[in-house]
């Protein structure tokens, strides 16, 4: 994994990433595309700020997805959101076309705290282990776990209903 | 649902998403930022020197600097840190270029 830190160099890992980035922090945004591409930005420059700092430990996206986390925490905190009588419906965020169970899915998705959809998103669609999960939200394996049953738990109990 | 349809709806990969001039987006304002950071590391020192000078006591600096001139030319312990300086100039870019060789 190159970690060049020349524009050039950059750019090439921006355009590598920006999609795996864009989509976790629209899940985390419950679908609000214009935040989550302004958080995303945020990220990287971040990301470019401290890529002296990237030890090569994890990969270079767990790494992203950290930062990520981080500055959607730091929003989360400036806006003090997420009463969920406020939730939006993601389906009118988001324009594109889209099968039924996955709408029904970003619906009770954003039902759930941020940190269940966060461990949620990780475990499964982006394909991380647990270990790595409690790396990215920086929290322990065991935190990591119960958000993933909860969440799921609570997911089950919505698509049933 | 199932346990499994669940785990089946969850481990589907998120939508792709384009990238629709994002990235370059990303590396303009990177670049300047990094105009920005240079020109302000620049010319911020001459400037503030700049809006100084024009305060400061000329004619006793002057004279002072007169005085002294001759008095540190002929000091020993100038001197001797001169030689020192240069010394570690050197030792320090002959350091550099042994480490940029390697």
């Amino acid at each position: 994994m190159s970690t060049d830190v020349t524009s050039e160099g950059f750019g090439r890992l921006v355009r590598e990433h920006q999609s795996k980035v864009r989509a976790f922090l629209r899940r985390l945004t419950r679908g609000d595309a214009a935040l989550a591409d302004d958080l995303a930005q945020e990220t990287f420059f971040e990301a470019h700020r401290k890529l002296a700092q990237y030890q090569g430990r994890g990969s270079f996206a767990s790494w992203l997805c950290g930062i990520a986390w981080s500055r959607f925490l730091m929003e989360r905190r400036r806006r003090r959101e997420e009463p969920l009588g406020e939730i939006e419906d993601t389906a009118s965020v988001d324009p594109r076309p889209a099968s039924h169970a996955r709408l029904d899915l970003e619906r009770a998705m954003a039902r759930l705290s941020a940190e269940e959809r966060a461990a949620l998103t990780l475990c499964y669609a982006l394909g991380h282990s647990h270990g790595e999960a409690a790396e990215i939200l920086d929290i322990p394996l065991g935190t990591v776990k119960s958000h993933v049953l909860r969440g799921r738990e609570k997911l089950k109990a919505m698509l049933e209903s | 649902m199932t346990e499994d349809d669940l785990d089946i709806l969850l481990s589907k990969p998120l939508d792709e998403v384009a990238d629709d001039g994002f990235s370059m987006r990303v590396a303009t304002k990177l670049q300047r930022a990094a105009w920005w950071r240079e020109h302000v590391m620049l010319y911020a020192p001459v400037a503030a020197v700049a809006a100084v000078v024009p305060f400061l006591p000329g004619e006793e600096i002057t004279a002072v600097a007169l005085r002294l001139t001759p008095l540190l030319a002929q000091s020993g312990a100038i001197a001797f840190a001169a030689g020192v300086l240069a010394l570690t100039i050197t030792f320090e870019q002959r350091f550099r270029e042994t480490q940029s060789a390697l």
